[in-house]
């Protein structure tokens, strides 16, 4: 045990242990601090027992040990016992030794164990330049010398002779017993002298034994300082001494002794392997070390040589550490060095392995350390000594000690019984035994070297917590913890870089801004631009708007609508079909902010909701174009939700929140079908020319008629070849992803811009500077989208501003220019040539807006996924056309027939608003998390039907919900807020109903009466069906642009129209029959929609209504498709006519289950009644479009 | 730490494994001085030669150690739980929390 060892382990050890190999200073401390169980030791062995003086350890700890009533032996080792009879009797006495053995190397029971060792003396003679400066020095000497004598200070003696110590013990004695003689101012300068000749002699000993180098510093270092220099200054001898010393060593000083050891180095490397022998030089002075090791590297290779020295640290040179002592002995061994020039240190106790030569560099040292030093060599083999000594002192002072240790030697024979006091001591072992001496041979197997062992002890330990684990834990530590620490499992940070895209689940410690920014980066690496933008998007959306809408586009859309929407709102109040437009915008805004203290955009804000669903829609077509790639898809749900969020405050945004279900679902199949689009878009693309072309034809004529009739534009043709161009550019770039990035960008862009646009031109159309605000709008957008964009879309404006005239055109061409807008988004995404297709002007916008449904439609690659796409759109339209119906029923029953229960609806309605719009917002907060969720999981499982679909469901819940608050809501607020604005608003949706059900019979005349209608606010019920007409017909195809406006127009025309007359139930009969007429396409339409969406189902429970103008509308819209594809491009105005026709029974089907529920439930039922056939139907026939679906 | 329903990690254990982590760093460290004065030969190694003195802990920081760890075991735990459910295993294994551990790491 050493000191390193923690006394507590050294406790236990002491407890623990037997047979102990201590420290000297160790077993001290521990006898006092009582840890050492002393009583029950038995037997102290002391190796080197000649250290036994004074204070030392072995002293300090023997004496404990027998101040204490213990019974032990103790038995002391050492060869060098002492140099004079007094310290081997001091040794005595401290160790309490009762017997003295002495045995010398020839002695019979060590000579086995001890090889020959030759001793060989060398004598140097002293160089010529030192013997010089000796003489110089003596010069200096004498007179000292000789003043001391004459005191009698100094013995009779030659001054050559006399060494350091000789002064030493004269000064001792002079101190302590001063002649009395002597007056007593002469003691300085006797000391004075006294001092002067130590130096000088000790330098003279340094120049015989070491050279004149080591004794120049000394004398250079004397000179320097102290009373030496003071007194030596100004003696010439020195001075001259000193110079000689200089000149030679500036020769290099080469010494006899230097020269003689390197001689004899050569001689033994020579003879034996230089590999495997080592040599030690002892050197007495460690200036003289660093001699040798400058003249040991003259030699070469063959002596790798390095100094062994103590810790203390000179001004010349630096000591060494006890590690760096350690490290040299273990290089020692290993072979890394062969030569050793050590001081003193290495002269005992340490652990140097056989050293065949050992060189004294100086022999004038006490027998003790030259015994120790020749002990270092012929341990198991046989060495050599070689002792270099310089003629003169040193070598009579050799061999003075020689003769020395001899004479001590003989007071040790007969073990010392003459010479030495020794201390008795009892017999331990009983006299009933006697024991006899057995040879036990004890054999060390390994020399394990006592530095690496603490730490293999670490390593091998087996810890104490294995043996209360089970099998089954230690198995499964040995899983990931070997017992080398080499092989421990350490996890890998890199292993999963998918998961580190999107953040983790947490439990209770949120994600800190670092793992943030660690998904971002990583979103960014994996190319994953569309989560990272949909995030950006919902950042900025939540900091715009701070409501919890988490979609991002369709935030940033009612963000900037709702800047641009209040602005408009004052105009939409003072004008209705200004406002109209206007509220359009302003609705929306209302609805994502859920101010019900404008409802004057009630009436609005369905029309707003379906801007925004169209938009929506068409955002969503885009993305599904790029959608390709998983991720968008969940965009696009996020989208929706927020969709579905805004809606919930009114009964509009129920409806568009339906469609935004139909929406979602659609789109989770567009996200399944991506994957096989993306692979096979170019035969997609072809077939998207046989198939989706007639689509696009119908969508086309759809426009086209809606265009025509309005503007009667004949560039349907261009249009609609145009969007199979179109169709087949989008196909392409689906295939990069990086293009599908960019699309999306530049469509989110664009949608902004239609949304500011949009904004602005409800302003426009109220004036006729509209024209240039639409200007400025498509410039502003310009930058955003591609140029031709822009040149599409002024070429729209221009198109429009001719319209501008009446306003309903106005409203037309926005929409047309948001549509172009959405078309230029598209257009830009597919590089495609936008400038010709908006040349068409607002047919082309139609065709565009078309088109992208289409795309979307293509992208599925399907027709099935294009019906369903277009069967979603369609139901949207429905369903807020059957809202609007409802509210406008609502309303006109209520504000016609009774203010009384308006206001009392109106207050419930509030309330129920209110209660339903906090709920609302909750959900849709819930939405917004369960959507990103849901993203997540979409992402990582591909599959996001499902959970779109669940998704859907519960928005719609919701929506259903909150928007039957919201309808009443609106109603009342217009009431309690301004009973004109309340009435035009109820005005509007009664003519949106009526206008819906009128238009499915007037389908041939709406185009001409739109403007008309919206010229004047008193519209003919034909005027208004027509433009109902119109708007059901651009919904269809536009599904959201062409729905707002239609809507605007609609409602403004059908609040007067409802008021004036009745005609409604008519135009629901005959809807009714139409409807029926339309069953087998509505059945295919809603087996679609059933097989698609299964939200639809929770929304058909929650609004049966709903979900059957939804599915009657989708049913309408496939079924013109379905035609289209089979009639040609000629058939179109039939097609169109049909569609409308079928449009418009949905509508009118729509609105009169709508009227039918409000004024009496018998009718609720029989449209429930209806509709379940309708979905049994669809569920018959769906069967094969159910596989389309689940594509 | 403050409700008492919560097991939280042992002091003591959390101190050991501190101190065991610290001494077998300054063993490191006394290995690499030696063989950077080895490196030199062995001729300037005197200021190698600091005492090695063991870093300790006062009691309420190893208490706020112990709750840290604990947190940040339990996180680790059912972050880790989530994947493997969400990957229809019970038993978590090393891949999970290697999936986890990189957001683990860094909100800590």
């Amino acid at each position: 045990m050493t000191g390193q060892i923690s006394p507590t382990r050294r406790a236990s050890f002491w407890k623990t242990k037997r047979v102990f190999f201590v420290t000297p200073q160790v077993l001290e401390k521990d006898i006092q601090s009582g840890t050492c169980l002393a009583k029950y030791l038995v037997c102290l062995v002391i190796d080197e027992a000649h250290r036994a003086l004074g204070n030392y350890s072995y002293c300090v700890a023997v004496r404990e040990l027998m101040a204490m009533p213990v019974h032990l032996r103790v038995l002391a080792l050492t060869a060098t016992p002492g140099s004079k009879q007094p310290a081997i009797q001091k040794i005595i006495d401290n160790l309490y030794i009762s017997t003295l053995e002495y045995r010398n190397e020839s002695d019979p029971d060590v000579s086995p164990y001890v090889h020959n060792r030759k001793i060989e003396l060398i004598e140097v003679p002293l160089g010529q330049d030192a013997a010089e400066v000796n003489n110089r020095l003596l010069e200096v000497i004498r007179p000292y010398v000789a003043r001391l004598h004459a005191v009698g200070l100094i013995q009779n003696r030659d001054y050559q002779t006399l060494s350091p110590v000789d002064l030493l013990n004269s000064r001792d004695k002079f101190r302590q017993a001063p002649p009395p003689d002597l007056p007593h101012v002469k003691h300085g300068e006797v000391e004075a002298s006294f001092a002067v000749l130590i130096t000088l002699y000790h330098i003279r000993k340094l120049l015989s034994s070491h050279g004149i180098r080591p004794a120049y510093e000394m004398l250079e270092e004397k000179l320097r300082q102290g009373p030496f220099s003071r007194l030596m200054r100004k003696n010439e001898d020195i001075m001259n001494a000193k110079l000689l010393m200089q000149r030679s060593l500036s020769h290099g000083a080469p010494s006899p002794k230097l020269s003689k050891m390197l001689e004899v180095l050569v001689d033994h490397f020579q003879t034996k392997d230089p590999q495997n022998s080592r040599v030690i030089i002892f050197s007495n002075f460690r200036g003289s070390v660093r001699d040798i090791m400058n003249a040991l590297a003259s030699i070469g290779d063959l002596v790798k040589a390095t100094e062994f020295i103590g810790q203390s640290s000179g001004k010349a040179l630096k000591g060494q550490s006890q590690k760096v002592q350690q490290a040299v002995l273990e290089k020692f061994r290993a072979g890394g060095y062969n030569v050793i020039v050590a001081t003193s240190i290495g002269e005992e106790g340490l652990d140097i392995m056989e050293v065949d030569l050992v060189i004294c560099f100086d022999a004038n040292v006490s027998p003790l350390r030259m015994i120790q030093r020749m002990g270092r060599t012929g341990r198991k083999h046989e060495g050599q000594v070689v002792v270099l000594a310089c003629q003169g002192s040193e070598l009579k002072g050799y061999m003075r000690k020689q003769a020395n240790s001899r004479s001590i030697n003989k007071h040790m024979q007969n073990g010392g019984m003459n010479s030495f006091n020794f201390h008795s001591s009892p017999r331990m072992v009983p006299h009933i035994f006697k024991p006899e001496v057995q040879f036990v041979e004890l054999s060390i197997e390994q020399f394990v070297p006592r530095g690496k062992k603490l730490k293999e002890d670490h390593t091998v330990e087996t810890p104490p917590f294995r043996e209360k684990l089970s099998v089954a834990e230690s198995d499964l530590i040995a899983k990931y913890f070997h017992s080398t620490s080499e092989s421990t499992w350490r996890p890998s940070l890199i292993a999963f870089p998918n998961f580190q895209a999107f953040p983790s689940k947490v439990y209770k410690v949120m994600h800190s801004c670092r793992t943030e920014m660690l998904i971002d980066s990583m979103q960014y690496l994996q190319g994953l631009t569309f989560p990272g933008g949909n995030g950006n998007f919902f950042v900025e959306a939540e900091v715009s708007s701070g409501d919890c809408f988490g979609v991002g586009i369709v935030e940033q859309h009612d963000s900037s609508s709702k800047d641009l929407l209040v602005l408009d709102n004052s105009p939409v109040a003072n004008a209705q079909l200004g406002v109209t437009d206007s509220a359009e915008l302003p609705m929306r805004t209302i609805r994502t902010k859920e101010k019900y203290d404008e409802p004057n955009s009630g009436c609005k804000s369905p029309q707003e909701h379906s801007y925004l669903f169209g938009s929506d829609f068409v955002s969503v077509d885009a993305l599904g174009k790029v959608l390709i790639i998983s991720v968008p898809s969940l965009y696009f749900e996020d989208v929706m939700h927020s969709k579905h969020v805004s809606p919930s405050t009114k009964e509009l945004q129920n409806c568009l929140n339906q469609e935004t279900y139909h929406v979602k679902t659609p789109d989770g199949i567009m996200q399944t079908e991506a994957v096989p689009n993306v692979t096979t878009s170019q035969t997609k693309s072809t077939k998207d020319d046989t198939l989706p072309t007639p689509r696009f034809c119908e969508t086309d004529s759809e426009k086209e008629k809606m265009l025509d009739g309005v503007e009667k534009i004949p560039g349907t043709p261009g249009g609609t070849c145009e969007t199979p161009d179109i169709e087949e550019i989008k196909a392409l770039p689906p295939l990069a992803d990086e293009h599908c990035r960019d699309l999306q960008d530049t469509e989110l862009s664009p949608r902004l811009t239609n949304l500011i646009k949009i904004g602005v031109v409800p302003e426009s159309p109220i004036t006729d500077s509209g024209i240039l605000k639409h200007k400025i709008r498509n410039e502003s957008l310009i930058p955003d989208l591609a140029s031709p964009a822009k040149l599409g879309t002024e070429l729209l404006l221009r198109s429009s501003s001719p319209v501008e005239n009446e306003r309903g055109i106005m409203d037309n061409s926005p929409y047309g220019r948001n549509v172009s807008v959405m078309k230029d988004e598209m257009t830009p995404l597919v590089k495609m040539n936008p400038v010709s297709s908006t040349k068409h002007s607002p047919s082309s916008p139609l065709a565009e807006t078309k088109t992208p449904l289409a795309h979307l439609t293509n992208s599925s690659g399907s027709k099935s996924w294009r019906l369903n796409s277009g069967e979603v759109a369609t139901v949207e339209h429905v369903q807020k056309f059957k809202r609007l119906r409802k509210v406008g029923n609502c309303g006109k029953a209520r504000s016609s027939k009774s203010m009384k229960e308006n206001s009392i609806v109106s207050v419930a309605n509030l309330a129920k608003s209110f209660s339903g719009a906090s709920p609302i917002r909750t959900k849709h907060g819930r939405g917004k998390k369960k959507p990103e969720n849901d993203v997540r999981t979409f992402i990582d499982e591909e599959a996001e039907v499902s959970t779109e679909a669940e998704i859907s469901a519960e928005e719609e819940d919701d929506d259903n919900e909150s928007y039957d608050d919201s309808f009443i809501d609106d109603r009342i607020n217009p009431t309690a807020g301004s009973n004109q604005t309340e009435c035009g608003r109820v005005d509007m949706m009664a003519i949106y109903r009526r206008s819906l059900l009128s238009q499915s019979p007037m389908v041939m005349q709406s185009t001409s009466f739109s403007p008309d209608c919206v010229a004047s606010t008193s519209k003919d019920n034909g005027s208004g069906c027509s433009s109902g007409k119109m708007f059901n017909s651009l919904q269809v195809p536009q599904l959201e642009s062409i729905n707002q406006p239609a809507r605007k127009y609609t409602e403004s025309f059908q609040m007067e129209e409802r008021i004036s007359s009745e005609s409604m139930p008519f135009g629901t009969n005959d809807f009714a029959i139409e409807n029926k007429s339309m069953q087998s396409r509505k059945r295919k339409l809603s087996f679609f929609q059933l097989e698609t969406i299964p939200a639809i189902n929770l929304d058909q429970e929650f609004s049966l209504e709903s979900e059957v103008g939804g599915k009657e509308s989708s049913k309408a819209s496939q079924q013109p498709q379905v035609d289209k594809i089979t009639v040609n491009e000629n058939e179109f105005d039939d097609d169109d006519d049909q569609f409308y026709a079928s449009l418009d029974l949905d509508a009118v089907e729509a609105q009169a289950t709508l009227l039918l529920k409000h004024q009496s439930e018998p009718p609720i039922e029989k449209q429930e009644k209806i509709v379940p056939p309708n979905l049994q139907n669809g569920g018959l026939q769906g069967s094969p479009s159910f596989d389309l679906g689940i594509w | 730490m403050d409700d008492n329903n919560t097991p939280s990690l042992d002091p003591d254990l959390i101190g050991a494994i501190f101190k065991h982590i610290w001494a077998r760093k300054a063993h490191e460290r006394e290995r690499n001085g030696i063989q950077s004065t080895d490196a030199l030969d062995s001729e300037v190694g005197a200021g190698t030669s600091k005492k090695y003195r063991p870093t300790s802990t006062n009691a309420d920081a190893l208490k706020l150690s112990s709750e840290l760890l604990r947190i940040f075991i339990t996180e680790a735990v059912q972050r880790a739980a989530t994947i493997a459910e969400a990957e229809g295993g019970t038993e978590i294994e090393a891949t999970h929390v290697e999936r986890i551990l990189p957001q683990l790491l860094l909100d800590f």
